[in-house]
């Protein structure tokens, strides 16, 4: 059965509901042929991602609670699993940052810790797994980490910039 | 009389007849039962009755014919062609017959059942007899007087009378009714209530005649109550003395019981009266009443007194006496049957007034009242006895049983609340009395003598919810439900809590029980039987004085489909004087009991099927012996696991 | 940071006592009688709460869930009378552990000892990580949760009735 990790940036959009991708999105999500995981650190950050969208809207704390209550669903539902992280996710994403450092990248702490919990069930599961996020930086950099590409089928979700293919 | 001037005189219209005539019989069989009682006035000692119902091809004809002793022309005139007389100068004669008949109206019966009537009449003096055609047909005109119809006759021989002979043959056509099977049959039936069941009349018989049934032609018979079929039967004799002998059989009573008892009045006169009342506890069907309907029924010489045996007339004050007591009274009127044999001969002091309604009020009719009233409360007291106090017993028994169910119904409602109410200050004391040493401790207390302090306190609590807990199972469970139980558990558990409270008395309770031990029972009788008997043990030691080892055991086995639950005590045992009474209600206690008490228990364990016994011994103790089968019936539930 | 501890009772006289003495054991204790008053309570943090699941007055199935909605993480003592001689604790905690997640089921009236070291072995363990059912708690309550503690309650009703 394949295996599907989103990072928050990736995910969020089936809740705010952007178009095109929240079809996609969704697709995966609600499809039982495959498993759909999320980092516990996304629980969290998909809480920020939604008062974003809230702002930008101008929307109340009732829109929040609604997008922010089909999230929980999916996670109660098991359609979206939560893989906890752990401290090899973190000293592994400690490590991302300092190859960002090398290659002149800014990469985010979270998304970071992300990766690196995606990473850990790829090699636990033994399986490459599919990787999305809508993180233009983060997908850029990890396209050039191997131990990344390794394990992981990157996928950016949005269009694609500067000639660099969608799917890595 | 020549009409005077100041006088008017009243006038019939000849329409009268008919008002007396026909719409004076309720039904056509009562008409010809009036006739039937005008031909045994007359002194016949046999009535035919001839019927030969309409049909497409024959007019119906009626005749009834019978041997009395007829009339002349003269006693025609004056007797029958005089309306509203009756002529009955003879009542006390004692050779003759006392007329049935009703006053002076029977002539006109025959109009209730046709529009013409011949009679044909003779004595024995007269070679000659009597020929009369009525048309009541003429009667009909209104507006013609009474005394102006006139009917033909003629005098001449009768066919069918020897010259000797004497009779009245009433030939009755123009029927007004179709005569069908169901009236006919009625008509027998009618006939029949005249007659006495047990002593046919020695000289009158009435013979139906039907033409085309033979069904129901033939000789009127009125068939007795088969003793056999009544529940109770008091039959009774004047004797010479003037003392009443009586017999009690029935159904009820297998063995016959025989008495003489003295009456309250002189009922010398009364000697040679018999009689019997028959009781029936249910309505009795027609096949075990014979067609006879309920009240008390006189017969002089085998015929029928009127009005002593008319439903309409309550002589003996039967269903005023249970009127006036509101239903109380124990013999329901429509399930009695009376039947009293007087004779001319032997009773001449019972005689009919001139209106017919009543006897005479001599001593002997007084007498009769009385005796009979007297047998009638004999036969009272019997079902009193014998039915209706063992009813009240049963039905009080089936109440107390339904009280006690709803006396656990209303527990059980109770206990849920209860219990809640009764563990909620027994977690505070707990929990304070931990607080309390806590803090204590927390002030550099340790003390052990408050550590035990609240050691004891803990413990009470446990023994106070036990209580609580078996209180609760007793009355939240029902006695009905039946489930596999695991006996030696729920006994081993209930020791258990009994176990501390033993201890405090210096009692050892121990147990012989196996490992396991399955039954389909009510665990809720179980735990109250055993409780009870617990009870009972650890109470029995409040007497012992001395210093033997005081031990209760409890133990249980099973045999085939019956387990057996023992609680022995080593205490006094049970003195000879109470051993009787335990299972009684009511009976005292000394130590006031807990628990649903061993009546009860045993009313309990009886409708378990089992028993409750008992083995005692002076001074060395007493064994209780609880016997319940495995409920085998299909309400039996499995292990409620399962469900 | 001392651990917290809800607890909920109809009956003062039993808040008081568990009160004070699980104070005395250094926990802080907050109590509440009523639903409305636990509910409100439940928008601090708390990390145990100690309720009496059948209360006549009270429908302590369903506060349970409601709190657990609130606090996905809290862990839960329930204390009940026990009618039945023959069902043991250890028994009805496992049935409701299936339907209503108590994790901890204890006879009233309830020695302190056993109150106390309940409570602690509780906490001592990590709070449930498993974020699907912290999920369910917080989301499907009212339906998955509630409609399971509402069966949970009948099945234990029942198993009263028959004194098993």
């Amino acid at each position: 059965m394949p295996i599907y990790f989103f990072d928050t940036s990736a995910l969020k959009h089936r809740y705010i509901n952007t178009k095109p991708h929240a079809q996609r999105i969704g697709w995966l999500v609600s499809n039982a042929k495959c498993e759909c995981y999320v980092a516990d650190w996304t629980v969290l950050e998909v809480a920020s991602a939604l008062a974003g969208c809230c702002r930008d809207r101008r929307a109340g704390v009732n829109k929040f609670d609604s997008m922010d209550r089909l999230f929980f669903r999916d996670m109660a539902s098991g359609r979206i699993k939560v893989r906890p992280t752990n401290s090899r996710d973190i000293l592994r994403a400690r490590s991302l940052l300092r190859k960002g450092v090398m290659i002149h990248r800014r990469v985010d702490s979270g998304d970071a810790l992300i990766a690196a919990c995606c990473r850990d069930l790829a090699l636990e599961r033994r399986q490459r797994i599919t990787f999305y996020t809508s993180d233009w930086g983060l997908y850029t950099v990890l396209r050039e980490i191997g131990a990344f590409t390794s394990v992981l089928k990157l996928r950016f979700v949005g269009a694609p910039k500067h000639g660099i293919p969608a799917e890595t | 009389m020549p009409p005077r001037s100041d006088q008017l005189e009243f006038e019939a219209s000849a329409y009268l007849q008919t008002l007396i005539g026909r719409e004076l019989f309720r039904s056509e069989e009562l008409a010809i039962v009036e006739l039937v009682k005008n031909a045994y006035d007359s002194g016949a000692t046999r009535v035919v009755i001839r019927v030969r119902p309409p049909s497409l091809k024959e007019p119906g004809e009626i005749e009834i014919h019978d041997d009395g002793s007829g009339m002349t022309l003269e006693e025609f005139r004056r007797l029958f062609m005089f309306a509203g007389y009756s002529e009955r100068p003879a009542e006390a004669q004692a050779g003759g017959r006392v007329p049935t008949g009703e006053k002076g109206i029977g002539r006109f019966a025959s109009d209730r059942l046709g529009e013409r009537l011949l009679v044909l009449t003779k004595t024995s003096s007269d070679p000659k007899g009597l020929r009369v055609e009525i048309d009541w047909g003429k009667f009909k005109n209104r507006r013609k007087r009474f005394h102006d119809i006139t009917v033909p006759y003629s005098e001449e021989p009768i066919p069918g009378f020897p010259p000797s002979g004497s009779g009245t043959i009433l030939r009755i056509t123009g029927l007004r009714e179709p005569w069908s099977g169901k009236q006919l049959e009625s008509l027998r039936h009618s006939l029949a209530q005249l007659l006495d069941p047990y002593h046919r009349p020695a000289d009158f018989e009435i013979d139906v005649q039907v033409q085309g049934s033979e069904v129901l032609t033939g000789p009127i018979r009125q068939e007795p109550i088969s003793r056999s079929d009544a529940d109770m039967e008091i039959s009774f004799r004047v004797n010479s003395e003037g003392l009443v002998e009586r017999r009690r059989r029935g159904r009820r009573y297998p063995m016959e019981q025989r008495e003489t008892m003295h009456p309250s009045v002189d009922a010398a006169p009364l000697s040679g009266l018999q009689g019997r009342f028959f009781y029936f506890i249910v309505r009795p069907t027609r096949q075990q009443s014979k067609g006879l309907l309920p009240g008390v029924r006189v017969y002089r010489d085998g015929f029928r007194i009127e009005p002593f045996g008319s439903e309409r007339a309550d002589w003996l004050g039967v269903a005023e006496k249970r009127a006036k007591r509101a239903g109380h009274a124990h013999i329901v009127p429509s399930r009695l049957f009376g039947f009293v044999t007087i004779s001319r001969k032997e009773h001449p002091d019972l005689k009919d007034t001139t209106s017919r309604e009543a006897l005479v009020d001599t001593g002997a009719a007084r007498a009769l009242v009385n005796v009979l009233r007297e047998q009638l409360n004999f036969l009272e007291s019997s079902i009193q006895t014998d039915i209706a106090q063992p009813r009240w017993d049963e039905s009080r028994r089936r109440k107390v049983t339904e009280f006690e169910r709803a006396k656990l119904q209303t527990l059980s409602i109770m206990s849920l609340g209860l219990a809640h109410e009764l563990r909620q200050p027994l977690q505070s004391i707990r929990t304070e009395a931990a607080v309390i040493t806590k803090r204590l401790k927390q002030l550099a207390i340790d003390d052990p003598y408050i550590a035990s302090a609240q050691k004891n306190i803990d413990q009470s609590i446990e023994r106070i919810d036990g209580n609580i807990r078996l209180i609760a199972a007793i009355s939240a469970g029902s006695t009905d439900d039946v489930c596999a139980v695991d006996l030696a558990k729920v006994l081993s558990d209930e020791c258990q809590l009994f176990k501390t409270r033993c201890a405090a008395l210096g009692i050892s309770l121990d147990t012989e029980l196996p490992a396991e031990q399955w039954a389909e029972l009510n665990s809720t009788t179980v735990t109250a039987i055993l409780i009870n008997l617990l009870q009972n043990a650890i109470d029995a030691f409040t007497e012992v004085r001395d210093d033997r080892s005081r031990r209760i055991l409890v133990s249980v086995t099973k045999q085939d489909r019956t387990n057996r639950i023992e609680v022995s005590d080593n205490a006094y045992g049970i003195p000879p004087q109470v051993q009787g009474s335990i299972f009684k209600r009511f009976a005292s206690k000394k130590t006031g009991g807990w628990g649903v008490g061993l009546y009860n228990c045993q009313l309990m364990a009886r409708a378990h099927g089992g028993e409750i016994s008992f083995e005692t011994r002076d001074r060395l103790g007493t064994t209780f012996r609880v016997k319940l089968p495995d409920v085998t019936s299909t309400n039996a539930r499995p292990n409620p696991d399962s469900r | 940071m001392p651990d917290r501890i809800l607890i909920v009772d109809d009956e003062r006289l039993v808040l008081e006592g568990w009160a004070r003495s699980l104070e005395l054991e250094g926990f802080v204790v907050e109590a509440a009688q009523t639903p409305e008053e636990a509910l409100n309570k439940c928008e601090e943090h708390f990390d145990l709460v100690l309720l009496d699941f059948l209360m006549p007055r009270m429908n302590g199935v369903e506060l349970l869930a409601r709190i657990r909605k609130k606090l996905p993480l809290i862990r839960s003592v329930v204390v009940s009378g026990k009618l039945d001689i023959s069902a043991d604790e250890k028994q009805i905690t496992d049935d409701l552990k299936a339907t209503v997640e108590a994790d901890a089921y204890l006879h009233k009236p309830v020695a302190d000892e056993k109150l106390v070291a309940t409570i602690r072995d509780l906490l001592a363990k990590e709070p449930s990580h498993d974020w699907q059912k912290i999920a369910q708690r917080v989301t499907d309550a009212r339906r998955v949760t509630l409609s399971q503690a509402k069966e949970a309650a009948a099945k234990l009703k029942k198993l009263r009735r028959r004194g098993r």
